[in-house]
């Protein structure tokens, strides 16, 4: 029943939608591979398990890393989860397709700008900070790219306007990404005009002020793109693995509210990046980086609190269980569905706490530009959002492609892996933050404080085991595609919920979870503080 | 939304706000802190006015009143090693003559104080170093492919 049902969603896809997604996966996908690459060359020299590299070449890899991860792997792929939306759930054409496939063609070529010059120019990392400069096909890609994102999300407002599906929770919550996406896209024009034009000769001097700031629009706003695709992400897999029984089960005013917060705060949020700038006034970095920044949490909290309550609800009106936290262990830990977002919040989650003591002032001083950084968006990104995507293609990639998933039990496996891996590596980078290790620096052993030595081994191996499971996901993903057999949803993927049983609804085990990640995140930014007077007193 | 719904919104709304209340009230104090004061420098006299500290208090103590100019280039910090005396309030002017830098300062105990420092702008703190001891300056934003030279000493003593 629930396969023919969801059998039957993938087969009214619309294609020229699903070719627009295929696109855009695939070069997500190679953009993921590549990073993934670079992670294991920038993971094995920093840990020292195998110093792989020199100073030039760590930054070259480091820079080839953190823009496949960040900027190419996560905002392709959420373009092709909005096609894919379009595809199956609206089931409609883009509104304009030749501006859609003009976006694709400006994304498709500002991915070879940026990765031609990442290998072939002087390194700047992702970031690219003014003054320091490269060349200008490093710019000219990133404002490619960032036109073509923002084509992708117009086209996809455009098609959800005129849709009549567009009040239902999918199709909606990918609008939400849709705006974020403008908005991430239109930071991103503005700031790479300021050292473009500087190079082109054009303006005489540029001020690394505006470019920190604007930046960081750009930046900070596409890992939100991500969040408002991780939550939607979520949503897609535990719906999917239950048969689409999920969403009769969430609160659809809650679950639209989650997603409205991550859109409001998004840009006021982005203050805490330059909390140790010099020249902001105190009162604007306060309104900005420390206020602002605290309430952006609110939007993934209360999206988690939605998707656990649904789910704890399901639960417990499928399956026999009283006590507080029973239903965790009724939930069917080894479907690809539930396992992948349930490990991606856990990893999400830890990642948001850990985010707490960079978004306010005193903390900062004490952890920005430390490996804390990483440790927190490794966590959040890596951990959440990379998971989640991970496992949702395992339901997408075979309906896209027509083909048969090639194996359930390995994309387990390289769930359990992953969660593994990147709890190990995040862990080690939090630890090494909190020891004051600076972040991107490159740091043979003679040159490493003592307590930073264990750390980075343990680091080290986290990534070894987080690359293996990466490997098991292409290795079962391209077997997937260049599988003969057509697509049939596989048993494994799906679990069979009896979802007409009606019990009280029971919320308690949520409402608890939310009550330690609220206790969790005071106790850990007032030991922060606590720790603070062994730093130097500032007296004026 | 329900009874439940409504809970969760209140505690999750409640945690942000006391965060930022708790981080408002803290950076009112004098306790460890963003330095509030920052002024516009031309980044070649930034350079030169941390080679005259450097030429003048390369040996022994900085003398209590004395300011400490500390100014990043691509790939050093200048002055490199200075001694400064325990529980005393100096003047810091941290500086950049070339790109952004991040200057950390990692103390004794791997507890950090960072600040970025950018060319064209000078920040001024007036720090006071209670704990005695070697404290590492390290730059931890990325200058280019010798940005992990960047060590310097900062000798605190009784």
């Amino acid at each position: 029943m629930k396969h023919i049902e969801i059998s039957r969603l993938f087969a009214s896809a619309e294609p020229s939608s699903a070719m627009l997604a295929k696109i855009a996966l695939i070069l997500s996908l190679v953009s993921l591979s590549l990073g993934g690459i670079a992670a294991t060359i920038v993971g094995l020299t920093r840990s020292t398990l195998a110093v792989l590299v020199d100073p030039l070449g760590y930054y070259r890899w480091l820079t080839v890393h953190g823009l496949n991860m960040l900027i190419l792997w996560l905002p392709i792929f959420e373009v092709a989860a909005l096609y894919t939306i379009m595809s199956i759930f609206i089931r409609s054409r883009p509104a304009s397709p030749i501006i859609a496939w003009i976006g694709h063609l400006l994304i498709i070529t500002g991915w070879f700008l940026l990765n031609w010059s990442a290998f072939t120019a002087p390194p700047v990392l992702y970031t690219a900070y003014t003054p320091l400069a490269t060349s200008p096909s490093f710019y000219i890609g990133y404002e490619l790219l960032s036109v073509g994102v923002l084509i992708a999300g117009s086209i996809y407002i455009a098609t959800l306007i005129k849709s009549e599906s567009k009040n239902s929770l999918i199709p909606w919550a990918g609008g939400v990404a849709a705006v974020i996406a403008i908005a991430t896209a239109l930071n991103g024009i503005i700031a790479f005009l300021l050292p473009l034009s500087q190079l082109l000769g054009l303006v005489s001097n540029s001020n690394p002020l505006y470019y920190h700031w604007i930046f960081w629009g750009f930046g900070h706003d596409a890992q939100y793109i991500n969040a408002s695709a991780t939550v939607l992400a979520w949503y897609l897999l535990l719906a999917l693995g239950s048969g689409l029984a999920l969403l009769k089960f969430v609160s659809s005013p809650l679950a639209k509210l989650g997603l409205i917060l991550l859109m409001i705060f998004v840009t006021p949020g982005i203050g805490h990046h330059i909390l140790v700038d010099p020249m902001y006034s105190i009162i604007f970095k306060n309104a900005s980086g420390n206020i602002g920044s605290h309430f952006l949490a609110t939007g993934s909290m209360v999206s988690a609190f939605s998707i656990l309550s649904a789910l704890e609800t399901m639960i417990r009106s499928t399956r026999r269980v009283e006590t507080l936290f029973g239903w965790i262990r009724a939930i069917p830990w080894r479907n690809p569905g539930f396992a992948g977002a349930i490990f991606s919040m856990i990893l999400f989650a830890v990642g948001g706490v850990s985010s707490i003591n960079m978004t306010s002032m005193p903390t900062n001083v004490n952890l920005h530009n430390t490996m804390w950084v990483p440790g927190h968006f490794h966590f959040i990104v890596a951990g959440g959002t990379s998971l989640a995507f991970m496992a949702l293609s395992y339901y997408i990639v075979p309906a896209l492609f027509n083909k048969r998933l090639y194996s359930v039990k390995l994309a387990i496996a390289q769930i359990y892996l992953s969660f593994i891996g990147i709890s190990i590596q995040g862990s080690s980078m939090l630890i090494l933050g909190w020891e004051g290790a600076p972040r991107r620096t490159y740091l043979p052993p003679d040159i490493m404080l003592q307590q930073w030595i264990y750390p980075s081994i343990a680091l080290g191996i986290g990534a070894i085991i987080f690359i293996t499971s990466g490997v098991l996901y292409f290795v079962n993903i391209l077997l997937t595609i260049l599988g003969r057999s057509t697509f049939n949803i596989e048993e494994g993927l799906l679990e069979d919920l009896d979802d007409s049983v009606n019990r009280p609804l029971n919320k308690k085990g949520s409402l608890a979870i939310i009550t330690i990640i609220f206790i969790a995140s005071l106790a850990i930014f007032i030991i922060n503080l606590l720790r603070l007077s062994l730093s130097p007193a500032l007296i004026r | 939304m329900d009874r439940h719904d409504k809970i969760a919104i209140s505690m999750i709304f409640l945690l942000s706000l006391l965060l930022a209340i708790i981080s408002s009230i803290w950076q009112a104090s004098t306790m460890p802190n963003i330095p509030r004061e920052s002024f516009d420098i031309d980044p070649r006299t930034a350079l030169e006015l941390a080679r005259g500290f450097a030429r003048n208090y390369s040996d022994g103590v900085v003398p209590p009143g004395v300011d400490i100019y500390i100014t990043g280039i691509q790939w050093a910090w200048i002055p490199n090693n200075i001694k400064i005396k325990a529980g005393v309030t100096y003047r810091f002017i941290f500086m950049s003559s070339d790109v952004v830098h991040g200057l950390e300062i990692i103390g004794p105990k791997g507890v950090v104080y960072s600040l970025m420092v950018m060319p064209g702008m000078a920040y001024v703190a007036y720090l006071r170093f209670d704990e005695p001891g070697v404290y590492e300056i390290r730059c931890n934003e990325y200058c280019g492919i010798g940005h992990q030279d960047m060590i310097g000493r900062i000798e605190v003593v009784r």
